[in-house]
């Protein structure tokens, strides 16, 4: 029996299907007992976000059962927050090959022992319930063998606390054989990192039945339309730097580079159903505030960070140095504040800019196009190209439209017929009348205009875009966030207006203003750190203007 | 500097007898040393933008002889230096190459207890946002616009790369002998303005030295007439465009070492200024923003405050260590510009990674707009040798232990 069902006293309950919910793209249990409730309405095959009252009893009559027997639930797939937990023999004889093992001989010891029981301890108080470990690698038989005997137990282990057990699967090998064998050891996936032929994921896929084979894509390209229980992608470990720290001599109005993982996990958000989506990334030496900083850069935008701790952090673990704990202890609180705000995700993104994205399309730089909007404080919200119509440009001012290279009739009639009531159109130059010498040219059409560019770059049309709409267009203006990305949220006429900040420089920004279009009654900043203060509102000829005075890494602002 | 003089000489001179070393003028300054005005300037210690700086700019205003009457019942106005953007990690644009927003409220209020009608904060945004205020710029900086607009009682914020309140641009013709430009056009507030300010900041720059009040102005040159400063102003490239006054000589030299103070001593010419103030409490060397190479912050803890630019000036850059009579080879004139960073016609000879810049407290010494000898000005408050903060040895990680 697959080991990604609901386990209960032994038996299990099918639990392959994902929620499909218009309400956000991943359920946040925030205790046990929550994460049961959230398995149970899967179960059940309730297809939504909002709580059933009358299952309660029965869903509590399980739980308080299972914890009676001394097994607690296992998540649901959406609502695993997943943790790299590699170790064992295998690890270190794929390390070894890989030309990445520890220099230190305590943390390769730390690594091969990994799977001692005790290291489950650490979890305890995590809101981590979702273990990677090291499964399928080249290696000699017995190694491979050796290691599939230890994480068998282990995860038998894990599966008595709760937690969920996917192996890592590092290089192709014979698919039947890999899922019969996590099969028996009653692992709840497969996690498949590297580099593989095209056909070795379906053969996996195919050999695994129902269980869960999920690959990090190093192309997200790939997987933002195609149907996935969960997406998983190679992310950047989240970081800011000056230009001038890099060695490139800047323009005055150069902004700090900032490595992100907001807009990506924002681009798989037209998908229907929505998918938990999970960023890979290593830090590299990082600092306790490196780690919350991936876990908010994930999660900002309703993803989720692997969490991955250095080789060194995790040797400590072992040994219960008190630094170490501290900071697992750091990262974990971040993860929670995460996980206690799902109804954040389950927010629509804000914007009046629209950017179009293509299911069919093969253009590489509309990856950078979403990146640098997202840098660039631009509020923008995604269309799929196959759902453009007057209905669903009528709620936007203006429209990124280079994408469309060129625009098919209708698209340019729809876009045009968009100008005409007053929106600002930015297109390629297969549009026509691109300037020859200038950058875009403006062409006035009725109330609105298209700005057609020569030769459209990700970095100026950004920065265009802000240039040429108001504020009030642009709707929601940041001021003071050189080393920050701000993402907007809500904001309809049912929701709260949320504006997420999050800080890329270690040192804390003073005094950020946030300019709002429209009215607001009350302001209100929630912080993992504990911050939660109103900010006063200030009238500013008609919009609404808050100033945060402190943000360290990572901040939400409520506004009703 | 005076031949035979060591840089190492001067700061050992510096406050002793310093001033008594006249040098030769900057080269290519070929004209005479005119009996230009010689006015006292006040220098203070100040630790942190946390002191009373309301109190202590009250008190360098009395001790540079008061300036009330000039304010009282009058429009001030005050450009402020906001160049570029960005900041160096753990520090604001304040701290380090914009004025500070602390520096600006006080000032305002001290010019507000002075009795001042208006109160008027002028400066260039370098934005295309066809609504984009001063005050945005300001945010963008993470000042708090209430703050100073509550300062004094009537306090107004000019952006001043437009004709801003007005219908046109002002024409200011260069009261002194103009170097390259006649005249300029600029925003109304320059000249709507009975008492204006320079309020600068005690800083390097990349290719001119020093960016203290002088080169502060450089900004009041409207985007809206010269579309791009480093274009007419710098290099010479283009000319400024039709209705704007045409430079002199248009075959003049090109090079933004010789050119550029010049063109800043010609500003200077067109709109004097009546009050100058250099803050040095944080800044930075190495450059005037941190987009410039190996630049980095700096605490000197210093204010200077001065009724003439150049007076100030000079003894700003003579707190800062450096010999304000310096010549075009000497720190901080000495510019180090990498080739692979700036354009060939730049690199000037094209084999010389050093470059220069002329001293522009020389060329308006010469131009009869102010002293730069410190044996003329009348230095007050805090003595030079005890406020000195020696950038070119910060920057060259040469402090003497304990002064980093």
């Amino acid at each position: 029996m697959p080991r990604s069902d609901f386990v209960i006293h032994g038996e299990s309950v099918a639990t392959h299907a994902i929620i499909s919910s218009e309400c956000g793209n991943r359920a946040h249990p925030g205790s046990r007992f929550d994460r049961a409730f959230a398995v149970g309405q899967i179960s059940t095959s309730i297809p939504s976000c909002e709580p059933t009252i009358t299952w309660f009893p029965g869903l509590v009559a399980l739980f308080l059962l299972s914890c009676a027997l001394g097994v607690s639930a296992l998540a649901a797939p959406e609502a695993w927050v997943p943790v790299r937990w590699t170790g064992g023999p295998l690890e270190l004889a794929w390390r070894t090959r890989a030309k990445s093992l520890p220099a230190d001989a305590a943390v390769r010891d730390a690594l091969a022992q990994w799977y001692e029981p005790a290291t489950l301890s650490l979890l305890t108080d995590s809101p981590a319930n979702c273990l990677l470990v090291t499964w399928s690698a080249p290696a000699d038989a017995a190694v491979e063998a050796e290691q599939q005997r230890i994480v068998k137990v282990y995860a038998e282990a894990a599966h008595k606390r709760g937690l969920a057990v996917l192996g890592l699967v590092y290089a192709a090998g014979d698919a039947s054989k890999i899922a019969a064998d996590a099969a028996r050891a009653a692992l709840d996936g497969l996690v498949l990192e590297g580099e593989f032929a095209p056909e070795f994921p379906a053969a996996l896929r195919k050999a695994a039945g129902s269980m869960l084979v999920i690959e990090i894509a190093k192309d997200a390209a790939l997987w933002r339309w195609k149907p996935a229980p969960i997406v998983a992608v190679t992310g950047v470990a989240p970081s800011g730097r000056n230009l001038s720290e890099m060695g490139i001599r800047g323009a005055p109005s150069s902004e700090p580079w900032i490595e992100s993982n907001i807009w990506l996990v924002r681009s798989f958000g037209l998908a229907s159903p929505s998918r938990p989506v999970w960023i890979s990334s290593q830090l590299e030496n990082p600092s306790v505030i490196d780690y919350a900083r991936a876990v908010a850069d994930a999660a900002a935008a309703g993803g989720r960070w692997i969490i991955s701790l250095d080789d060194a952090l995790r040797a400590k673990l072992r040994a219960r140095d008190a630094s170490a704990i501290e900071a697992w202890r750091s990262l974990s609180s971040y993860v929670k504040f995460a996980e206690s705000h799902g109804a954040w995700h389950a927010l629509a993104p804000y914007g009046n800019v629209g950017i179009v994205l293509d299911p069919a399309g093969t253009k590489q730089d509309v990856d950078e196009y979403l990146n640098l909007a997202t840098r660039r404080q631009v509020p923008y919200r995604l269309v799929s190209r196959s759902g453009l119509n007057a209905d669903a440009l009528a709620n936007f001012r203006a429209f990124m439209a280079t994408e469309l290279d060129p625009p098919s009739a209708a698209e340019r009639k729809l876009l045009e017929d968009f100008a005409e009531t007053g929106g600002l159109v930015m297109a390629g130059p297969s549009w026509g009348s691109a300037p020859k010498t200038e950058p875009f040219a403006e062409i006035p059409i009725g109330k609105g205009r298209v700005v057609v560019y020569r030769d459209p770059d990700p970095e100026t049309v950004a920065r265009d875009v802000k240039e040429l709409l108001s504020d009030d267009d642009l709707g929601v203006v940041p001021f003071n966030v050189p080393s920050v990305i701000t993402f907007a949220s809500g904001g309809d006429p049912r929701h709260p207006l949320l504006v997420q900040l999050l800080n890329y420089f270690d040192n804390p920004v003073e005094m950020i203003t946030l300019r709002v279009a429209g009215k607001f009654r009350s302001a209100h900043l929630e912080t993992p750190e504990g911050v939660t203060v109103d900010l006063p509102l200030r009238d500013a000829e008609g919009r609404t203007e808050v100033t945060i005075p402190k943000l360290l890494l990572w901040g939400a602002v409520s506004m009703e | 500097m005076r031949e035979g003089l060591t840089r190492r000489d001067w700061l050992v001179l510096s406050g002793l007898a310093a001033g008594a070393m006249a040098a030769r003028p900057a080269e290519g300054a070929a004209r005479p040393i005119s009996a230009a005005p010689a006015e006292p300037v006040s220098v203070a210690k100040v630790r942190s933008y946390n002191e009373d700086l309301t109190a202590q700019f009250r008190q360098m205003f009395d001790q540079i002889g008061g300036i009330g009457n000039q304010v009282k019942g009058k429009t001030v106005g005050i450009k402020v230096n906001l160049t570029g953007g960005g900041a160096f990690p753990g520090y604001t644009s304040g701290d380090t190459h914009w004025v500070h927003p602390r520096v600006v409220g006080a000032v305002v209020a001290a010019f507000g207890a002075l009795g001042a009608k208006r109160v008027r904060i002028l400066e260039g945004c370098e934005s295309r946002k066809r609504s984009y205020k001063l005050e945005d710029k300001l945010l963008s900086g993470g000042w708090d616009v209430s703050a100073i607009r509550n300062a004094a009682p009537l306090v107004e914020f000019e952006e001043t790369d437009t004709p801003g309140q007005a219908k046109q641009y002002s024409l200011l013709k260069v009261q002194s002998t103009p170097y390259v430009f006649p005249a300029f056009q600029l925003n109304h507030s320059f000249e709507d303005c009975d008492f204006f300010v320079s309020l600068g900041k005690m800083k390097n720059h990349e290719e001119m030295g020093l960016t203290i009040c002088i080169k502060n102005l450089f900004g009041i040159t409207p985007l809206g007439v010269y579309g791009n400063r480093e274009t007419v102003f710098h290099y010479g490239q283009v000319q400024a465009p039709a209705g704007a006054p045409t430079e002199l000589d248009p075959k003049s030299n090109r090079y933004e070492g010789w050119r550029l103070p010049r063109v800043l001593v010609d500003i200077l010419g067109a709109r004097p200024v009546d009050l100058a103030i250099a803050d040095g409490i944080v800044s930075m060397v190495g450059g005037e923003g941190p987009w410039v190479l190996g630049s980095k912050p700096c605490h000197p803890g210093i204010l200077v405050v001065g009724r003439n630019c150049v007076n100030t000036d000079s003894v700003a850059a003579a707190c800062m260590g450096y010999n304000p009579r310096a010549g075009r080879h000497e720190a901080p004139y000495r510019v180090f510009k990498n080739p692979k960073d700036h354009p060939p016609e730049q690199c000037h000879p094209v084999d010389e990674t050093f470059q220069y810049a002329d001293n522009m407290m020389l060329l308006a010494e010469a131009a009869g707009l102010g002293s730069a000898d410190l044996t003329k000005i009348d230095v007050r408050g805090m003595p030079i040798k005890e406020a000195m903060f020696d950038y070119e040895a910060f920057w060259k990680n040469q402090m003497p232990k304990g002064q980093s």
